[in-house]
């Protein structure tokens, strides 16, 4: 708890007051029933990634809802990477085409401080949508993606936090600190290694280390300095140095991204790996890539968490829309599918207590799933480093290990 | 007349070549800093200074060369000893075998082998399973190697069956049996004509063919996202990854690298036609020496040697291929399980309906690509003699990083308002279907006896009447190849059809490589074997329409 009441008082003290910032903006409220008047009829391009059927079964689901309800045509535009959809908005801007190809877009940090610091995105919005009274506004992780104040650019629409698990019969128990892995792994050579970065779960990892290493994080809520750069993260590729040796291939080779982290682990090649939905190992129970003896777990001290978002490009052809779609998406019904383990299993972005009782009920009797940990036990989430650190953790990575 | 064919050809490259041309120049501004929507809105040469400071460029740029060296003179060598053998009693096992691996898109055949040669993989399970169980896998590398190797094994597996099939259909039309018939008689053992005879024709047919085969095997991506290393990955994959990342600054970066591997490739292509030419010549003594003598032992040697490895890559291949099959039906399938612990139905009938309906735009669509590129390339041929100088530019997609190239395109996609309208999506298709298409077909076509032609004109037929009497009959092999490797291309394109259709056509490419990230082999398997199965479906129509492809 301390830890969370820290990571509170960090989002607060590096935006100067989350109430404050969240009106700060100035967003005028748009009149919600001529939004839907006008919403009619429009056909609303979704940019989504869509690696992962059981998500695009949902989309597909909220498509319907949305056509029956209000006559707009959701249409999921599939992206193997969101950078597809951001190439295209940026050749828009490039052309000076004012009607995009892209009305609503799934993203999170960097791509949103990519975006919006190029004034790509359409906005404030977010308090104009109703169902937004559902969230707790002064949650930082709804006031900052990746400490870049949203302000009102982006609407929650999940949330994440880094979960490990770990093949029970290999690893009996749960090795719930980082030293612990590291101790784990050079007892257990070969069996330990994480997605080589540029990939986003490696670089979490990276993120998740250099995190670990300090007691005071105010630091990486700051844009990070190149000078000072090697001091501050001398105690993380102290610890890589002695982790490396150990790990999977001797840590010359890695696997790609977290899909092949956990192949590893299926295949009997590595015994942990880990994910940003704490839902991923039950997912991947129920369509049998993954064995049911897979057992969470969290470290002390607890671990990154963010939330993913939609935004609306400033460019997009149905705006009103992209925003009945926004609506739609954050309310109790679709957030209460999407958390489902049987549909998706996403953490919902409401605020249990803002709800409606019957909601509330309704939110608690879903069930778990075989291999996901409980909210309570998910430990203290810590807010992501500003974007600007990654850039250099990659860098010095790549120069140490994969020059 | 000689200006009428320029304007002519002018006419007919003009779709293929000025797209090519300002879209490779719009992906290069950004190169030399110049990208206005990203704030660059001045030349410098900081993405340069950007792109060299890359670590691991080096090992990056050395594991792209091995594998594509490797890959490049193994499928030649192997290509040229099969052709022999096909040209011989041993002609339907050899070009069965080509089409059907050349039919299997390149991904999945990755997949299958990894799952195959993987310390985890098929083999150490069934010699679990025979020789005592293992509890783990060995922590060895064996795919994912540093150098390349494993990346080279599966280019040489995928890329020489094109050579095979390109290099058989050209023996025909240069006459071999004849010239064979008439060194044997003289003498010659066949090995020996086969080598001073058809061999240096062979090799010249083989410049486009193998043109394309340096090219794929220096830009390849999906292969090596599956059996090339990560730490670093090879030179196409980080330009992927820059151009990828979220810090969209890095796309500077991505576009000189771009640029880097255009330069790296084309001087590669040229120190090759170089090479080709210089070899040609030391060899010309001996090709001319009227020696009927060949070392028997080299023969046999290279019988034994090469006819060991063509069948062991066979059999890797078709092993891989049924791993494909199983995974499609597993359950769950643990290490060292040799077999699935349960198999059913059950992805086929989730994914079937799904399967179906994008089935059919993405059949569609490869259809009137590849008819298209053959009327394209038929009427340059016929009516401007071939491409002429504008030749080289033709070639650009497919050494140029389609990541950044693509971009070019979108850009003026988007600029005439067309992005997402089908004839830009069926137009990104043809610039990549046309080449291949072309180099299929313009050899066969020059070196056709032009008497043929001659005769029937001088019989009184028109000009229309020669080429659909004449001409295109004669040409019916690799007319139906080129249209069969056309169809194959478009059926496998990725990013040209998600920027050119604004994402927003679903074919089974666009499926298999969005649905391949979540890591889930059993729907990979199976969009895998759909493309399969449309391309082998393809290629059979074709084989039965040209009669000897």
């Amino acid at each position: 708890m301390k830890f969370a009441r820290r990571t509170v008082l960090l989002g607060t003290l590096a935006l100067g007051g989350t109430a404050r910032m969240f009106r700060a903006h100035g967003e005028t409220r748009l009149d919600w029933a001529a939004t839907l008047k006008k919403a009619r009829g429009q056909e609303v391009f979704f940019n989504a990634w869509a690696g992962d059927e059981r998500i695009n079964a949902y989309i597909a689901w909220a498509a319907d809802e949305l056509s029956k309800r209000h006559g707009i045509g959701l249409h999921h535009v599939k992206l193997g990477a969101t950078a597809e959809a951001v190439s295209r908005i940026l050749a828009e801007k490039a052309v000076g085409q004012a009607r995009g190809s892209v009305d609503l877009l799934w993203l999170n940090g960097e791509n949103f401080a990519a975006l919006k610091g190029r004034d790509l995105l359409y906005g404030p919005f977010l308090e104009s949508v109703p169902s937004a009274r559902y969230i707790d506004a002064a949650n930082p992780t709804f006031t900052a993606d990746f400490t870049v104040p949203i302000e009102g650019y982006e609407a929650p629409w999940g949330l994440a936090q880094l979960v490990f698990f770990r093949a029970s019969r290999r690893v009996p128990e749960s090795p719930d600190s980082l030293a612990k892995i590291a101790a784990w792994a050079a007892a257990h050579p070969g069996r330990f290694t994480y997605p080589a970065p540029p990939d986003f779960h490696g670089t979490t990892f990276l993120k998740q280390v250099l995190l670990d290493s300090y007691e005071d994080r105010t630091l990486f809520s700051r844009p990070a300095d190149p000078a000072q750069f090697p001091a501050h993260t001398q105690k993380l590729w102290d610890y890589l140095d002695t982790l490396h040796p150990h790990l999977w291939r001797q840590g010359k080779n890695f696997p790609k991204d977290s899909a092949q982290h956990r192949q590893l682990v299926a295949d009997g090649e590595a015994d942990i790996y880990f994910a940003f939905n704490p839902a991923d190992a039950s997912s991947a129970i129920a369509q049998k890539l993954l064995p049911p003896t897979i057992v969470p777990f969290t470290l002390q001290g607890g671990t990154i968490a963010n939330a993913h978002f939609l935004a609306i490009p400033a460019n997009a052809s149905s705006k009103e829309g992209a925003l009945v779609a926004v609506d739609f998406l954050m309310s109790p019904e679709a957030q209460r599918r999407k958390q489902d383990p049987r549909i998706w299993g996403d953490p919902t972005i409401l605020d249990e207590a803002r709800l409606p009782a019957a909601e509330r009920d309704a939110f608690t009797a879903l069930p778990l799933g075989p291999a996901t940990p409980r909210a309570e036990a998910l430990g203290a989430k810590l807010a992501e480093p500003h974007p600007s650190w990654v850039m250099l953790l990659q860098q010095g990575w790549a120069k140490r290990y994969a020059a | 007349m000689k200006r009428w064919k320029g304007l002519s050809r002018g006419l007919f490259v003009a779709p293929i070549v000025i797209p090519v041309a300002v879209g490779t120049v719009i992906a290069v501004l950004p190169a030399f800093g110049y990208f206005p929507a990203l704030g660059g809105d001045r030349f410098s040469l900081a993405p340069w200074r950007a792109l060299f400071a890359a670590p691991g460029l080096a090992t990056s740029l050395m594991t792209t060369l091995i594998a594509a060296l490797l890959a490049s003179f193994f499928s030649l060598l192997l290509a040229f000893f099969c052709v022999y053998h096909a040209d011989g009693y041993r002609r339907l096992p050899i070009l069965r075998a080509a089409g059907a691996i050349l039919a299997t898109p390149h991904a999945a055949l990755a997949i299958g082998l990894a799952f195959v040669l993987a310390p985890s993989g098929w083999l150490f399970r069934l010699w679990s399973w025979c020789c005592g169980p293992l509890d783990v896998p060995p922590d060895w590398t064996i795919i994912q190697d540093r150098n390349g190797l494993a990346l080279a094994l599966v280019l040489v597996i995928k890329e020489t069956p094109f050579l095979i099939l390109t290099g058989y259909a050209a023996l025909g039309r240069l006459g071999a049996p004849h010239y064979l018939q008439a060194a044997q008689a003289l003498g010659y053992s066949r090995a020996i004509a086969w080598a001073k005879i058809v061999a240096p024709q062979l090799f010249r047919q083989w410049r486009y063919p193998l043109l394309a085969v340096i090219a794929y095997a220096f830009s390849v991506t999906d292969m090596a996202q599956i059996v090339g290393p990560n730490a670093p990955p090879t030179f196409p994959l980080r330009i992927l990854q820059w151009m990828n990342d979220p810090d969209i600054s890095l796309r500077f970066t991505a576009a000189a690298a771009a640029v880097l591997h255009l330069v790296l490739v084309g001087g590669f292509l040229l120190a090759g036609g170089v090479l080709l030419r210089l070899l040609g010549q030391a060899f010309r003594p001996w090709l001319s020496n009227g020696s009927r003598d060949f070392p028997r032992w080299l023969c046999l040697s290279a019988n034994v040697l090469l006819g060991g490895v063509s069948m062991s890559l066979v059999l890797l291949a078709a092993t891989s291929f049924a791993m494909l099959i199983l995974w499609s039906l597993a359950g769950l399938w643990p290490f060292p399980d040799p077999w699935p612990m349960d198999m059913s139905l059950d992805h086929w009938r989730d994914q079937s309906g799904m399967i179906l309906r994008i089935a059919a735009p993405a059949i569609l669509l490869a259809l009137a690509a590849s008819v298209l590129a053959a009327a394209l390339a038929i009427a340059l041929l016929e009516i401007a003699a071939g491409a002429g100088a504008a030749l080289p530019l033709l070639y650009v997609p497919l050494v140029f990083p389609d990541i950044v190239f693509m971009l070019g395109i979108a850009f003026l996609l988007i600029l005439f308002g067309i992005q997402g309208s089908w004839p830009a999506i069926l137009w990104a298709h043809l610039l990549f279907v046309f080449p291949y298409f072309y180099l299929s077909l313009a050899d066969s076509w020059r070196t056709l006896d032009p008497r043929y032609r001659r005769s029937a004109r001088s019989l009184g037929a028109g000009r229309w009447r020669v080429l659909f009497r004449i001409t295109l009959p004669l040409l019916r092999g690799p007319l139906a190849q080129g249209l069969a490797i056309g169809f194959a291309v478009s059926l496998s394109l990725y990013l040209p059809t998600i920027l050119a259709a604004a994402g927003r056509l679903e074919t089974l490419a666009t499926a298999a490589i969005q649905l391949s990230s979540a890591g889930n082999r059993h729907v990979t398997a199976l969009y895998a074997l759909a493309q399969c199965a449309v391309i082998w479906l393809a290629f059979s129509l074709a084989h039965r329409a040209g009669g000897h492809v």
